[in-house]
């Protein structure tokens, strides 16, 4: 298939990118759940998720050792939990308050969203773009002797 | 696709094996096969190509990059196997044009 190779990387990147784009959009949804999860009888804020990132076909040292060198693409490997501090908000009339009038609040922070999700989405364009100058080169490789 | 591949990068892979090959390997890798085999595969890129517009119209797929990539896919495998049609066409026309 190395003929779509350039076409197939880039598509591997724009999924990765689609699921980002799903995930910062979570995260802004979500940025006022103050029941994300129940554990213990106790709501649980939502926390903040983000995307992990390898190159597809990432493999041990041997693997290199062995191999040429190729280019792969991109491929999601889980969504993993922020685990810094919930903020929290005072807050005594809200149903989610502790004894003290504290509401604990998500994890997230939506200016540093909206900053991944412009990434994200930067990130697909330049995907598109790299789409569209592989598909260009492989149809001018057929103008050759024209 | 892969044997359209070969065609692409290493046209002369096919004339060597077809001068190397004994007579009873000739049916086996024959220009005609692999040109069978090539069209075979073009043609599954644009069949995967209306079954992805399919599913994307049915709402089974959520990426439309994923249809506009098979899309652009199966358009670069067409106008390849166009390419080598005209090239047979013309080749064929300069054999019919000989002196007897």
């Amino acid at each position: 298939m190395s003929m779509f190779q350039p076409l197939n990387i880039s598509s591997s990147a724009l999924t990765a990118n689609r699921l980002k784009m799903d995930i910062i959009s979570s995260n802004i949804a979500n940025a006022t759940t103050t029941r994300g999860k129940f554990v213990n009888g106790e709501w649980i804020p939502y926390r903040r998720k983000m995307v992990e990132v390898e190159p597809n076909g990432a493999a041990p040292f041997s693997h290199y050792l062995n191999n040429e060198m190729s280019a792969n693409g991109v491929k999601v490997t889980g969504i993993v939990e922020d685990q810094t501090p919930f903020h929290p908000v005072y807050d005594p009339t809200n149903p989610d308050s502790n004894k003290d009038g504290y509401v604990m609040m998500p994890n997230v922070d939506i200016t540093k969203e909206m900053v991944d999700l412009m990434s994200a989405s930067r990130a697909y364009e330049a995907n598109i773009t790299a789409f569209n100058v592989g598909k260009t080169m492989s149809l001018k490789a057929l103008d050759i002797g024209k | 696709m892969m044997k359209i591949d070969q065609l692409l990068t290493n046209p002369s892979a096919f004339l060597e094996t077809k001068r190397a090959a004994s007579p009873a390997q000739a049916s086996e890798t024959s220009f005609s096969t692999t040109l069978k085999e090539a069209l075979q595969s073009a043609n599954e890129t644009i069949v995967n190509s209306e079954k992805m517009s399919e599913k994307i119209a049915t709402g089974e797929i959520k990426n439309i990059h994923d249809v506009t990539i098979a899309a652009q896919k199966a358009q670069i495998a067409l106008q390849l196997t166009t390419q080598v049609r005209d090239k047979v066409v013309e080749s064929y026309q300069e054999i019919m044009r000989m002196q007897v």
